[in-house]
């Protein structure tokens, strides 16, 4: 692209003429009329066969792919289908669309730390797409989390829009009560 | 304070004096010449703070200076001369890292089977490359090294020795290659660059400065000689002390030095429309895309 | 409204199709119908434009795949430019660069080697030169000192030698002590002559 103009405004610079006494303002449409005129000799094309599939796979994907079977779960990246045992619960955790778990980290601006001058933040875990007794699924979460962490968590229901927001605790603790309870 | 009490003449000459020769380079853009947006009318462009709000609202933190436009700060206070000296000449590569890999393998966004570029990883749409501020594509990264189980055939602009070793003790291949601006415009969003009508372009060798790390068989370089990284590969397997896989895993053809897309040569064109690929038949353009020419210094 | 519908039932079907209540211009209705609209308006004559329309409708555009290419001419300019090196001869500068390096690094590694082999004596020379030095100053020090001391020890409090008044209190101590010399001449005078006078 770059290189496309500055050939087009190098040939401007390279056709001013040299030799000629006459000054480029004395008649300036001559000088315009001069630079339409260029020869142009296009290129010869023909057309060669060629392997679709190879283009084909150069297209973005716009569709969310399903997953391959996998032989054994988790497969190598930690990644595990909903299982059956996730039906028992009195509450239901939705995948994402991309198979994914509803996990968001957030961040949220805390108090001036009078110290440093500057901002304390507060790291969050929001659960999203929590359906039934949302607060069965809280109250589990916090069981869990707190037993693998060994010091008390904050949460915060909002069952109107089935999200709990966590703080204190990591993705990854999070994550595995996900997988634990079969969502 | 030398510098205040010398004219205005002299330090222009001085200026001069040490300024490079003007070389075919320099007719490059200037820094902000192009720019992707509008420009918002001036008075409104004030970066979030104007003047009014700083005289009537709240100070800004201690240590803030307001800019005085014919003295910024950079020159009331010239302190580490070269600190950020080549923020606008270096490249960027994004992360991509082997656990991250391994996720898009496990869902099934990447066919391991087939060879992964930078045309691949960005049709799934979960990264963003911008080759207008010196993104050059994608770093390799080790997280996930332990355990990265797909033999692959990826190719990657830059990654470190544990990537490196993580994929082929996999029984994986891994070459780093270059893309210069206009190639990886092409390789991040082919369909774009195919209904645009433009030409696909011929993939441009680095630049002297950068040819180094591409000719190094221990970076897996695509310029280096492939019985160099035949003995790397052992070498490092060697002193990583791991087994590699008895036979080929990955026999596919790898690109030509100059081709941006597998199986499509440079300087053709590809109709979407009619599923048809044309190409130059003459002389003269037949010589133009298939000239191995290596990049421009600056770009 | 109510006119258009009575006047829709009232014709026949053929009609019917023929009417279109979507208000699109004929260039979207084509788009729409998925047709390749006629070229109209400037931009679309520009060479840009026309590769788009290529890239978009293919052959059906009208637009040849020639124009998609760049002219002989424009690849000439490139060439005369001479933008980019051939990739053999950024190969050779590199190597020889990198030669030229390697040289650089084995000089100064050599350099560091012949000097190391120098370094004993060179720092042998050097302790003793410190020494000397240190034994010098000591001399001159150790007066000072003790003339500093003595000042401060006469007038019973502490003085930088560096102040104005040290110089006075100086002066005064020494006038001080020709006194005491010239007194304790004077003593002795007296007590020889005591000697003399009692003999």
């Amino acid at each position: 692209m770059f290189s496309r103009r500055l050939i087009i405004r190098a040939a401007q610079f390279s056709t001013s003429q040299s030799k000629k006494t006459e000054k480029l303002w004395e008649n300036p449409w001559k000088h315009a009329l001069h630079q339409q005129e260029q020869p142009r000799t296009s290129a010869k094309v023909l057309e060669v066969p060629i392997d679709w599939s190879y283009v084909e796979r150069l297209m973005p994907i716009e569709i969310i792919p399903d997953v391959p079977k996998h032989e054994t779960y988790p497969t190598p990246s930690g990644w595990t289908p909903p299982t059956e045992a996730a039906k028992t619960h009195s509450y239901y955790v939705r995948r994402r669309r991309d198979h994914m778990l509803p996990l968001y980290l957030e961040r949220k601006r805390d108090l001036l730390n009078e110290k440093t001058l500057d901002f304390d933040y507060v790291e969050l875990v929001v659960l999203r797409n929590v359906d039934g007794n949302i607060f069965d699924c809280e109250n589990e979460l916090r069981q869990f989390v707190e037993a693998q962490l060994d010091h008390p968590i904050a949460t915060h229901v909002d069952e109107l829009k089935g999200r709990i927001k966590i703080k204190g605790a990591p993705r990854k603790i999070i994550e595995q009560f996900l997988y634990s309870k079969g969502f | 304070m030398s510098q205040a009490l010398r004219s205005a003449k002299e330090r222009a000459l001085q200026i001069v004096e040490q300024a490079s020769k003007i070389r075919i380079q320099d007719a490059r853009d200037n820094l902000g010449a192009r720019t992707s947006g509008r420009q918002v009318r001036k008075a409104n462009n004030q970066m979030g703070h104007t003047q009014g709000a700083l005289e009537r609202a709240a100070k800004p933190p201690l240590g803030w200076i307001w800019g005085d436009f014919f003295r910024p700060w950079q020159r009331m206070f010239p302190g580490e001369k070269h600190f950020n000296a080549d923020i606008n000449v270096r490249r960027e590569y994004i992360p991509l890292s082997l656990i991250e890999l391994t996720r898009l393998i496990d869902l099934g966004w990447i066919d391991p089977s087939k060879p992964i570029d930078i045309s691949t990883l960005c049709r799934t749409q979960k990264f963003q490359i911008n080759p207008n501020i010196r993104q050059y594509g994608f770093d390799l990264t080790e997280e996930g090294a332990d355990s990265f189980p797909y033999a692959i055939d990826i190719e990657v602009q830059y990654a470190t020795q544990s990537a490196i070793a993580a994929v082929e003790k996999a029984g994986g291949r891994i070459r780093t290659s270059y893309y210069d601006v206009n190639a990886l415009e092409a390789a991040i969003d082919p369909k774009k660059w195919f209904e645009k009508g433009n030409v696909v372009p011929q993939r441009k060798a680095p630049p002297k400065t950068l040819i180094g790390y591409y000719m190094d068989a221990k970076n897996r370089g695509y310029l280096a000689d492939e019985s160099d990284i035949e003995n790397n590969r052992i070498n490092l397997a060697n002193i990583r002390g791991y087994k590699l896989p008895d036979h080929e895993m990955v026999t596919e053809p790898l690109k030509t030095v100059d081709q941006v897309f597998h199986g499509i040569p440079a300087g053709s064109v590809i109709s979407l429309a009619d599923k048809k690929l044309y190409s130059p038949t003459n002389e003269i353009h037949r010589e133009y895309y298939s000239k191995q020419v290596a990049d421009k210094q600056y770009s | 409204m109510w006119r258009g519908l009575i006047r829709r039932l009232s014709t026949n079907s053929e009609q019917i199709a023929k009417v279109d209540v979507s208000y699109l211009r004929p260039r979207h209705r084509i788009l729409a119908a998925g047709g390749v609209p006629p070229v109209e308006f400037d931009y679309e004559r520009e060479r840009a434009a026309r590769r788009e329309r290529f890239g978009k409708f293919g052959l059906a555009s009208g637009v040849s795949v020639e124009e998609l290419y760049p002219t002989v001419e424009e690849i000439e300019e490139e060439y005369a430019i001479g933008l980019f090196k051939e990739l053999n001869e950024v190969k050779q500068e590199y190597l020889e660069l990198k030669k030229k390096q390697d040289e650089a690094h084995k000089n100064r590694l050599a350099e560091l080697e012949k000097n190391l082999k120098k370094y004993p004596a060179a720092l042998e020379k050097y302790e003793a030169s410190l020494v000397k030095q240190e034994k010098l100053k000591d001399e001159k020090e150790i007066a000072l000192e003790k003339r500093i001391r003595e000042i401060q020890e006469y007038f019973g409090y502490w003085m930088d030698p560096k102040d104005p008044r040290f110089e006075v209190m100086l002066e005064q101590k020494e006038a001080e002590e020709k006194k005491a010399v010239k007194l304790a001449k004077r003593e002795e005078v007296q007590k020889k002559r005591y000697a003399e006078v009692v003999q």
